[in-house]
This record gives structure tokens, sequence and C-alpha cells, in this order.
């Protein structure tokens, strides 16, 4: 089973997309902020890290390159509520980008085909 | 004194004995007689032998004897005694008178004038006559003789005394007595008692008419006279009759010379002939009696000119002189001046101020003239100069005056075309001056205007009176009036044209500025003025000429800033008077003032023209200083909105995604799972409200990349498709191949495209037709996109770029803004047409490739 660490300061975006993924059949972990994330990376292995930007203390930006540093294996997806930070280069370290959206179908269907191309469907 | 020789002989020698009275030898020798002394030959005793007679007073104690020792001495000598007492005659005497005292001085010459002519007649024939046979004469004073005798005394005294000339004539003519000395010394010579007035004073009568002298004893009145004697005298003669017992008995002439005076007269006829004047004197007959050098050597007068008429003098062949002052003078007895012309001798012809004035007589008739000529010709040719420099100054001041009205009426014009703007009004108050009396005083003024549309010369304005009377009337309107040129102005100057007659004349002349044939178009490029006095040989003036109906008038072209601008045409049709070239000057000034006029009101015209494009600039820069305040506003308000939309965005996420997990986990058709997804849909439609306005607050620049248009059109209407078929509206697509890749952002365009057809479709509620081409043409590739609804209202049409204008319910009034934003961006064009109530058609313009 594809284990999937979803890492976002809100805590009912971490409900809700615990929920979904949970029913989509995958192993959710969260993590509120990016030194929780990285402590759960230390001891555990996650095939996709769902990465929000805007965060307290260390932002996804900063986050994502650390764990891109430590750990080239892991497929990080951003899901922001902005667009903008497409255009940041740093953000083209992840896998993929997804807006924010009520609708999860998106962000599902990107975490779908990144397992697909790990072969872990 | 010459004397002649009958004269001498009839000279007589007296010889006086001593003792005798001593004035006889003074009454003798005044009487002319020769008076030899004897007193030297008794001593001597020889005594002369060419004696006439011998006087012989024996009134002394001392004569004794004596009458006898003379009868020894010559006995052939009449003696003449002279005695006091007859006891002192000799009884033997042989004497051939014995005067006895007293004696009168008459008396003595008259016995001894008998006494030399017996002598002499003794002389001649001794044989008939001799002196022994004369018988003794006694001579006795006769007692009226002795009572006159002191008055003959007094009168012997008055004779021999007075220093005047005094003859005493017998009615005869014959000098009775005269005081010779005194006579001599006044140049009369060879008086003596016997002599005839007329031998002794061969003078002329004046004025014709008896001797004065007869006249006197005719008229028994002193009469006066002057005289020149035979010596050169001037002597004043008074003729006194002498009355005896009621019959004048002879008359006195005393004669007083008046040389000294005669002498000045010399002096001043020396001074006349060296002054300027001409002198001259002339009788009644027109004669000159005396001229001085002067008139001689002007009209070449002989030496005899005496006898010379004055008119022949002068050369004229007339009877009398023009202008004769002498003759006035003899009419009147007035000095009279004139003036008259006359040649010299030297052909000079001279101008004379002529004085003439009368000579009277003593009588007081006029006998002659004076007349003085003075040559004034120098001053006749400064009055001639001075008349002519007049006459210059009249001309200089008249041109002045002339001048200085031009130049006042250049004034007025100057202030009349400066406080008219309008073109019209002040062409027409040119062509006033031009006309105007006060101005040049042209009958007519025709205005041409170069056109620059058409580059012709065309025909614009004229002032001209419509007929003759017409012509007239104004004529006499303006002359009668003598107004300055503004009076006339004010009159006439700025009333409005009546259209009709503003180019009665000249109406629809035009010449093409390039047709060197034209006079009017030469004249305007050569920039001289010209006039024409015979249209006939004035090449190119003929055309004008039958317009004008005139064959001579004047030409003068208008420069603006050196540049042609027209040329005026003025004649003087009604009145015929030629054209002068100082009132051509004068509308050449004129002309200027104009061209200046014109020239503002072109400027003037170009000035309102830049002014209207500068207000229009104005205008559109205050538009986009409106759509900056407003984009400046609406870009403050798309932050603030992008900052508001993001954090929404996180609620909404939650809201959203658990409202469509309850309803996934809700009964079918349960209430909760209906709810679920109401909340579900408004999440959606947030989201979308939120998509938006990041996206037009965003203004990102596009990314470039060739795409092709025609497939990005396709995959929108893929995804509109549900739409398209859902509101039953048929689609026509014609895109055309060429248009192909254009450089573009993808998204950017996708997006515009799909709100674009949103809206068509949207407009079409209940159905219709969507039509959507591409084209490609002139380096442009064009989408437009066409319904048939309803059509945007006119009131909406300025507005629909307007963020946040709706006409939609569930709208953002986004759409199209971000649309304008994302084609401007791409330096393309988005725009609409279309009528209300008949369909839109939205237009796109994007740069093509290359």
């Amino acid at each position: 089973m594809a284990k999937i660490l979803v890492v976002d300061d809100e805590k009912n975006i971490r409900t809700l997309y615990e929920a979904e993924l949970s029913d989509e059949g995958y192993d959710v972990v969260t993590a509120a902020s990016a030194k929780e994330a990285y402590e759960l990376l230390e001891n555990g292995v996650f095939d996709v890290v769902v990465l929000d930007i805007r965060m307290p203390e260390e932002d996804g930006i900063k986050a994502l390159e650390k764990i891109m540093v430590k750990r080239r294996d892991i497929s990080v997806l951003i899901n922001s509520a902005y667009s903008s930070y497409k255009d940041n280069f740093l953000t083209w370290l992840a896998e993929d980008y997804v807006i924010k959206s009520a609708d999860v179908k998106e962000l599902k269907a990107k975490i779908a085909q990144i397992l697909s191309k790990k072969g872990k469907a | 004194m010459e004397i002649t020789d009958e004269k001498n002989l009839k000279r007589y020698t007296v010889g006086l004995c001593p003792w005798s009275s001593s004035d006889f030898a003074e009454i003798l020798r005044e009487e002319d007689f020769d008076v030899v002394e004897l007193e030297e030959f008794f001593d001597e005793g020889q005594f002369p032998d060419f004696l006439d007679a011998v006087v012989i007073d024996l009134s002394g104690e001392e004569s004794v004897g004596l009458e006898k020792r003379v009868a020894r001495e010559l006995p052939n000598t009449p003696r003449i005694l002279i005695t006091a007492r007859t006891g002192d005659i000799p009884e033997d005497t042989a004497a051939f008178a014995i005067i006895h005292r007293p004696i009168t001085a008459i008396e003595l010459i008259d016995v001894l004038i008998w006494a030399c002519e017996f002598k002499r007649l003794v002389e001649k024939n001794p044989t008939r006559a001799r002196l022994i046979d004369h018988p003794r004469v006694d001579v006795f004073l006769e007692e009226t003789a002795t009572e006159l005798l002191p008055t003959a005394r007094w009168l012997s005294a008055i004779f021999e005394h007075l220093p005047l000339g005094l003859i005493l004539l017998s009615p005869d003519g014959t000098v009775m007595r005269a005081n010779r000395p005194i006579l001599e010394k006044m140049g009369i010579s060879g008086i003596g008692p016997g002599n005839r007035f007329e031998d002794i004073a061969p003078w002329k009568e004046i004025g014709g008419g008896k001797p004065l002298f007869q006249q006197c004893l005719a008229e028994n009145k002193v009469l006066r006279d002057v005289f020149e004697t035979e010596g050169g005298n001037f002597v004043d003669a008074i003729h006194v009759p002498v009355i005896s017992d009621g019959f004048t008995t002879g008359v006195l002439l005393i004669l007083e010379d008046v040389s000294d005076e005669t002498g000045f007269t010399n002096r001043l006829m020396d001074i006349s002939d060296v002054i300027d004047e001409g002198i001259a004197i002339i009788d009644r007959d027109y004669h000159y009696v005396w001229a001085n050098k002067k008139i001689r050597d002007w009209f070449g007068i002989p030496e005899d000119y005496r006898s010379n008429v004055c008119r022949f003098v002068l050369g004229e062949d007339k009877e009398l002189c023009d202008n004769c002052q002498v003759r006035l003078v003899f009419q009147d007895g007035q000095m009279h001046s004139g003036y008259f012309r006359a040649k010299t001798v030297n052909g000079e012809k001279k101008t004379f101020e002529m004085i003439a004035s009368p000579i009277k007589n003593r009588r007081g008739e006029i006998t002659r003239a004076v007349k003085i000529l003075r040559d004034v010709t120098g001053r006749e040719n400064i009055l001639d100069k001075l008349a002519m420099t007049k006459n210059q100054l009249e001309n200089t001041n008249a041109e002045l005056s002339r001048r200085l009205n031009n130049l006042r009426m250049l004034t007025e014009l100057s202030f009349a075309l400066q406080t008219v703007e309008n073109l019209e009004k002040n062409l027409q108050i040119f062509l006033t001056a031009a006309t105007a009396k006060q101005g040049c005083g042209f009958n007519r003024a025709f205005l041409f205007l170069v056109n620059r549309n058409n580059n012709t010369l065309e025909a614009r304005l004229e002032i001209s009176p419509p007929n003759p009377e017409e012509a007239g009337r104004i004529w006499n309107e303006l002359e009668s009036q003598p107004a300055t040129f503004a009076d006339v102005l004010e009159r006439y100057g700025k009333r409005d044209f009546d259209e009709q007659s503003k180019d009665r004349t000249i109406q629809g002349m035009a010449f093409k500025l390039n047709d060197k044939s034209s006079l009017l178009v030469n004249i305007l490029f050569s920039k001289i003025e010209a006039v024409v006095y015979d249209a006939n040989s004035t090449p190119g003036a003929l055309d004008v000429a039958e317009r004008l109906m005139c064959n001579s008038f004047a030409i003068v072209p208008l420069l603006a800033m050196g540049k042609p601008v027209g040329v005026v045409v003025v004649d003087n049709q009604t009145s015929g008077h030629p054209i002068e070239d100082s009132k051509v000057q004068l509308l050449k000034a004129i002309a200027s003032h104009a061209s200046l006029t014109i020239e503002r009101s072109l400027l003037l015209d170009e000035l309102r023209e830049r002014n209207e494009l500068l207000q229009e600039a104005y205008r559109k820069l205050q538009e986009n200083q409106d759509i900056l305040i407003r984009s400046e506003r609406l870009s403050t308000i798309g932050k603030l909105a992008a900052q508001v939309a993001h954090e929404i965005r996180n609620p909404l996420v939650s809201i959203g995604g658990f409202a469509r997990n309850i309803a996934k986990r809700a009964e079918p058709d349960s209430p909760i799972r209906n709810y679920s997804n109401i909340i579900w849909d408004e999440t959606k439609r947030l989201e979308s409200i939120l998509e938006d306005v990041l996206s037009y607050s965003r203004h990102s620049e596009p990314k470039l990349r060739d795409y092709d248009i025609n497939q990005l059109l396709l995959r929108t209407i893929e995804l509109l498709e549900e739409q398209i078929e859902s509101n039953k509206i048929e689609l026509k697509l014609s895109l055309e191949e060429g248009a192909g890749e254009i450089p573009m952002d993808p998204d950017q365009i996708r997006q515009v495209m799909m709100n674009l057809c949103k809206n068509a479709i949207a407009a079409m509620p209940d159905g219709g037709t969507l039509e959507i081409e591409t084209t490609k043409a002139g380096g442009f590739v064009w989408v437009n996109i066409k319904d048939s609804g309803e059509g945007i209202p006119d009131e909406f049409r300025d507005k629909i770029f307007e963020p946040f204008f709706t006409t939609k319910s569930s709208g953002t009034g986004l759409g199209l803004p971000i649309s304008y934003q994302i084609i401007d961006a791409h330096g393309g064009m988005l725009w609409f047409n279309g009528d209300d109530g008949k369909g839109t058609t939205f237009h796109v313009k994007l740069p093509a490739k290359g």
C-alpha cells in the first residue's frame, strides 16, 4: 500500500485529505509543519509527499529543498492555494503542482499518476 | 565869348577926357562901348585917331581948355560937351552936342550912339557930309526926366548893381537896355541897345506857341520860364510887362543864372549814366528828348536819339507798346508803373519795370514825361523760381498730404483688419479700401485666392456696383460725405455681403496654378504687380477683360510670408479714368496689410485645427488618466482581492471537500446528500469567482510560444460541447488552415476563447447560431466569434470591458476585461460590433508569426 505524507499547517485540510486519500486506499500520515515532516521522513518511508507552501516557520519551498537534498527518491506534489509559485523555479524540483480546490479529483489523479510512474499503483 | 565881325563893326570907341564924371566910363562899358581914357594923351600930345567920339566933361575947374585941345588934336571926331553951367561953354565951340546937366546915362548914350553913327556915316561918304556942317545940338533934360531922374538913377543903380540879368525890350522886341556885363556872365553875349530879342536869345520856346515875351505883352502878366543860353547856362527868366500911361510899353526880362542848379542837374545826369536804371525823357510825340546811357545801351539808341520815336527805338512795330505807361501819364497826368518785356539790342529778352511820371512846364502843362526803366529780369527769374519753388512746395505738400492720408487710411485699415478675425470680413474690408475714395478709389475690385486643395486660383469676392446708376449713386453718396476711411468702413465695410453679389462678375472663374497662359497666375507667381492698359495687346489678359468688360485694369499679387496667396484686380470701368501708378502703389501697400490678415486668418484656422487636435489629445489623456487611476485603484483592489482570495481558498477547500465527502457517504436521495451537494456546488462557484479575480489581478506577462490557434479553438469547444448542445445552438466553424501557429500564451488565449464562447452561448439562451472563424490577413490572424443573440444594448457598449460590469446574475464581470488584458498583452486587439437585437461579433486580432 502506497504511503503518503500530507504536510499542511491547516488541520481541516489534513483531516480532509486523510479521509479522502484513505478512501482511495492509501496509507496516509499527516504533518502540521515542515519540522514534523522531517521527523516522519527520517523515521519512515513515503512514496509521495503532498506539500503545502504557505506554512508558518519553514515554508513549503524550503521544505521541498531539504527533502530533495536528503531523499531524492521521494516524489513531492506541491499543493498550494496560490498558482503563482508555479513560476518559482524552486518548485520545479517537485514532481507536480496542484492548486488547492474543494474538488480533490485533480489531487487524487496526480498522486495516481506519480505512483503509476513509480510502478506502485 | 565869340564876337562876330558884324558885331565888331557895330562896336563904338569913345574917348573920355580927364576930369570926366567917374561913372561915365563904367556906364559906357556896360553899354558895350570901348572906352579910351585920354588923360595920358594930353601929356604926350599924340591922340589916337580911331575914336568914334570924345566926351568932354566941363563940369570941373580944370576942364577949361580941354575942348580946344581936343578940337585941335581930333578935328573930325565928334565932341560931346557936358556942362553944368552955360558960361562954361566956349563961344566958338564946334562940339557935336552939348549935354546940359543934369544928365541921364540914356541921354549920354543916345547922344553918343548918334555921334558915333554920324562919324561913321561921314567916314563912308566924306563928300556928302562933314562934321563941321552938323549943327550943334543942345541936350537938356526934360522936366519929366528931371523929375524921374532919381527913379532913373535908382533904376540905373538896379541895372548896374543887381546881380541879375536885366533886359528891357520894346514891344517890337528891340533891346532898349541891358546890363551887359552880368548878361555876359550868364552866357548871353552881344547884347546892346538896338539888338533884336531873337538875336540875343536864340532859345527855343518849349511847347510851341508865341515867344513868351509876346505872350507877356499880350496878356499883360508876369510869366516865367527857363532857357538855355548860348553859353550853355541855364537862365530863369521872369517876364515883367512894363506899363506906362495904361499901355504896355515894353517887357523887362529879369534873368537869373540857375546853372548851378542845372549843374547839379548835369551831375545828376552823370550819375544817371552810371546807375542801373534806364532814364529817359519823352515828349508828347513819343520822341526821345533825353536818355541816359543805360537806356541807350539797352536799346542801341543812336547818338541822334532826339529824333527817334520811342517805339521805334524799342523795335516795336506797333503804334504804342502794350502797357505803355507814358501814354497813361499823358492821359491823366498821374504817375504810372507797370511791366513790359522787350528785346535788347544784343538779343536778350528782358523784363522791365517802368515808372513814368509827368514833367510839367511853368504853365502846368504836361509837356514831357520821364520814364524810368528797371531791369527786373533777374528779379522776375527769381520770382519765377520762387513761383516754381512754391509750386513744387505745393506739390510736395499735396504729395505729403496725400501720403499722410494714405498712411492714415492704412492705419485705419490695419486697425480694422486686426479687430476683425473673420477672414471673409477682412477680405471685404480690403476690397472696400481698394474702392473707397479715401483708399485707392478704384471703381471696382475683384479678389482671387489660391485654393490649395485643388491647386487653383479661384474667384472669391468682389466689390462692384451692379449697374452704372448704382455706381453713380454710391459715388455721389461718397463724394457728398467727406468721411474718413474708418467712417466708410463703419458704413460699408462691415455690412454683410449679399451672397449673390459677392462674386457676380467673376463668379466661377478659376485658373489652374500650372496654367502658364493665365495672366493672373503669372502675376501671382511673379509676385510683381502689373497694369494692363490694353488687354488686346497683353498675353493672357483677354479672358479677364472679357469678364470684367473692361480693357484696362491693374493686378496686384497678395503675398503671405512671401508665398503667393492670391491676386486682386482693380479697374475704373465706370469712370473710365486711367489707372494711376500711385494708386496701384497704394493698393500694393493695402494688399500687404490684407495679405498679413489672410495669412493670419489661415494661421488662425490652422491653429484652431491644432487646438482641436490638442483638445482631443487632452481629452484622451484625461480619459487615459481616468483609466490609469481606475486601473491603479483596480490594481490595489486586485492585490487585496488576491490576498483575500487566497485566504478564502483554504476554508473553501475544507468546506467543499467535506461537503463532497459527506455527500459521498450519505444515502442516495437523502436530504443530507442533497444539501451537501448544494454546499459543494456553491463552493465550486466561489472557487471559480476566486479564479477570475486572481487571474485579472495577476497581470502575468504572456509566456509566448508558437501554438496552433485552430487546435486551441477546437479544444475549447470540446470543453463547451455540453452547453452548446443543451442550449440548442448550431455551431459553424470556418477555420482557415493557414491561420495555423502563432506566438501566444496558450493558457491565456484559451481563457480568452473560453470567455468569448461562454458569453456567446450565454447570449443565446433560447438557441441560435455560433459562428467561429479564423483568417489570416496583413500580418495578423483574426478570430471572429459571432452569436445570433439579442446583441449588446447601446447603453452597455461602453462598459463591457470594464471590470466587474456584468449583466449576468452569476458573472464576475471580469471575463471580458481579462480577455482584453490578455489580447492587449499579446500585442493584438479585441473589439466587437453588432447592432442591438442582431447578434454580436467579437473580433480578436493577433500578430501572426514572424
